[in-house]
Parts: structure tokens; sequence; C-alpha cells
């Protein structure tokens, strides 16, 4: 295992300030999100393509991490961006009422932490859309806290708490004072269940390295940490989008030898997290949305 | 307990648990600045001195422990 401090900070707030959130809420009550999909296609998704750097990051993703042809990696990156695009639509759509078919695999993994006592772990990543299972994973034996980024715009987290209001779930903010940390751990020693993104930064600036895609990337030690510090057990949760108006959910254990020295319950949790995101990145290579150096070949 | 107690105890889990060199480890040295501690070693923290002291850390009253000999303060309020 390799600890490294690192220097950049995704920050993954939604594109668009809040009075172009709350109408597209608003048309989205009567509108089909495949007119929605097509005019983003149309009108903004090269606009996107055009200011952001974005376009040069994902498209060396695909040239360098998934050995695509320039053309091929050309086409898709725009293809991911017009997917990033539906996964935002969908989640608008979510909050104006709209439903999805959802598939999944591998629930009986999810049942069987949820109904006993102890706390534990979900990893999520920056691939397909994991707000949706927030939505579809009930909370139905133990509360459940999702780690969320706190400078999210508002209506964003509006739509979310109104999403989540009749539920048992519960949002813990990112926040400069470590406080959500506090939360993090309180919530588990309750027997809680904790949902941490795994493959981005929040709070420490630790992080370990693992060979992703062929290549050595950082990802924070800080979700590993906290699931091996009360030995506890861990799913990983991914959410791909399969069709225009279908996902499926693949919940996967993740195993670590809980006797073994920290460091190495460390590494070995690291490794499978890892092992199940390459494992979805490249069944699903189209959507992956971590827009920025992941593996720093800039550098 | 002691004070020298909770100090050997402090001092086992930050060379042990935290991989905090011994030379970085002397009273008015800073949490932050001199020992590396960042907040997710805090997670640690609060895990392992209720497991040694038997006390859970009050994140308020964390805010104010800037030092190592200010962290052995703490600890000593509560089990001293």
């Amino acid at each position: 295992m390799q600890e490294n401090s690192i220097t950049y900070q995704w920050t993954g707030t939604t594109y668009g300030n809040g009075w172009m959130h709350k109408w597209l809420v608003r048309i989205l009550r009567w509108t089909d999100v495949r007119i929605i999909y097509a005019f983003t296609a149309v009108f903004i998704v090269p606009v996107c393509l055009v200011l952001n750097e974005s376009r040069s990051i994902i498209y060396r993703y695909f040239r360098q991490r998934q050995g695509y042809g320039v053309w091929r990696s050309v086409w898709h990156t725009f293809v991911n961006h017009f997917l990033f695009s539906q996964i935002v639509i969908d989640r608008f759509a979510m909050y104006a009422g709209k439903k999805f078919n959802v598939e999944m695999e591998g629930y009986d993994h999810f049942l069987q932490l949820a109904k006993q006592e102890p706390g534990f772990i979900q990893l999520s990543s920056h691939i397909g859309n994991y707000e949706i299972a927030g939505y579809t994973l009930v909370a139905e034996y133990k509360p459940f806290n999702a780690l969320v980024y706190y400078g999210e715009k508002e209506s964003v987290m509006h739509g979310r708490e109104q999403m989540f209001s009749d539920t048992n779930i519960k949002m813990i903010p990112v926040s400069n004072d470590m406080s959500h940390l506090f939360m993090i751990d309180n919530a588990l020693q309750n027997g809680e269940t904790v949902s941490l993104p795994a493959d981005r930064i929040f709070g420490s600036q630790k992080t370990i390295s693992v060979p992703f895609l062929g290549k050595p990337a950082d990802f924070p030690l800080g979700p590993f940490s906290v699931a091996t510090m009360r030995g506890l057990d861990t799913l990983a949760v991914n959410v791909m989008k399969t069709s225009l108006k279908g996902y499926k959910i693949y919940i996967t254990p993740l195993h670590y030898s809980k006797e073994a020295p920290r460091k190495q319950q460390m590494e070995e949790l690291a490794t499978a997290y890892v092992k199940e995101l390459e494992r979805m990145v490249k069944r699903y290579p189209d959507q992956w949305y971590n827009f920025f150096d992941f593996w720093k070949e800039n550098v | 307990m002691t004070r020298t107690e909770i100090e050997e105890k402090v001092q086992a889990f930050l060379i042990d648990d935290l991989e905090i060199e011994e030379e970085n480890i002397f009273p008015d040295a800073k949490l932050k600045e001199d020992m590396g501690i960042d907040s997710l070693d805090y997670v640690d923290i609060v895990v392992i001195v209720e497991k040694n002291f038997g006390f859970k850390i009050n994140p308020q009253e964390m805010t104010t422990v800037k030092t190592l000999s200010q962290f052995y303060d703490y600890i000593e309020s509560k089990v001293g």
C-alpha cells in the first residue's frame, strides 16, 4: 500500500443554477424525459464539450485507459457526456415524480446485512447514477446515512430532502470542521448503514494507490479506514443506466481479513473495491463520471 | 489513572496505530502541523480513546485541543 497526499479536489456540484433546476423539475412533470434528452443532445452537450475541459479528460480516459482508437474515443466522449446529461435529467425527473425501471443484482447481500445488528458500509462510485440506489434500497431495517457534498446546489439538496422526507434516510453533509466524521462514527456505532463515495476525496487528503485500468490511481483512504476501524462488513453498490428508463443496481460484498493488521485490512478492502469498480467500468465504459485527471496523466 | 499512564497509552497508540514517528511526539507538538494528524485520524482517535479510556470524545470539546499536551489534559479531565 502506498499512502499519498493529493492536492486536487473535484467539487462535484450539479450544473446550472437554482431557477434552472426548478424549471427543469416543472417541465419534467409534463414532458417525457426522452424529449429533454434529445434537446440536451443537440443544444447542451455540444456546448459543454466546447467549453469544458472534461472533453480532453474523458477523451484521454478512452484512449489511454480503455485503449480505444482516435475516432472511437471522440465518439464515446460525446456519448459519455450525453449519458451524464441523462443521469442529471433522470435525477430531476425523480424529483418531479417520474418512475424508472430498476433491476437488482445481489439484493440478498444487502438484506442480510440490513437485518443484522451491527452497522455496515456501502461504498459508492461516481459511475452510473448512485442516487437511484437511495430511492430503491429501502432502509426498512435500519437508518441509512448518505454522505453528501455540502456545496451542492440548494435545489438539488431540496429535491433530495423531499425524496427522503418519508424515508429512514438521512444525509450527512461533508464539512470542513470534520463533524461529518463524528456523525459517521455515531451512526455506525448505533448499528446504522453509512454510504460513502470511495473514489473522491472528502476531508482528509490521505490516499491509497491501487492499480486501476492498467495504471495506479489514488483513492481516498477515509472510507477504507472507517470500515476497517470497526471491522465492518462492506458492500460496493453501483447503479448503472441500462436503457432510456432502466437502471440496474449491482450489490457486491467486499471481503477483507478482519484479523490481519489494520494496514493490510485497508489495502485488501481498497483492492476489492477497485476490482469491482473496474468490473463495472469495463462493462459500462461510457458511464465513468470522474471529470478530472484521475490517473494524473498530465503529471 | 495517572498522568504518566495516560501519556504512555496515548504515545503507544500514536506510534502503533497512527504510525507517527517517535521524534515527532513531544508535549508541545501540534497535532496537525507537527504530528500530521488530519481529520481522518480523528475517527481512529475517537475509537481508540473509547477502547483505551472508556469515554466518547465530544467533537465540540476536541476543537480546542491543538497540542499533544492539551490532548493529555483533555483525557485526564475525563478519566483522572
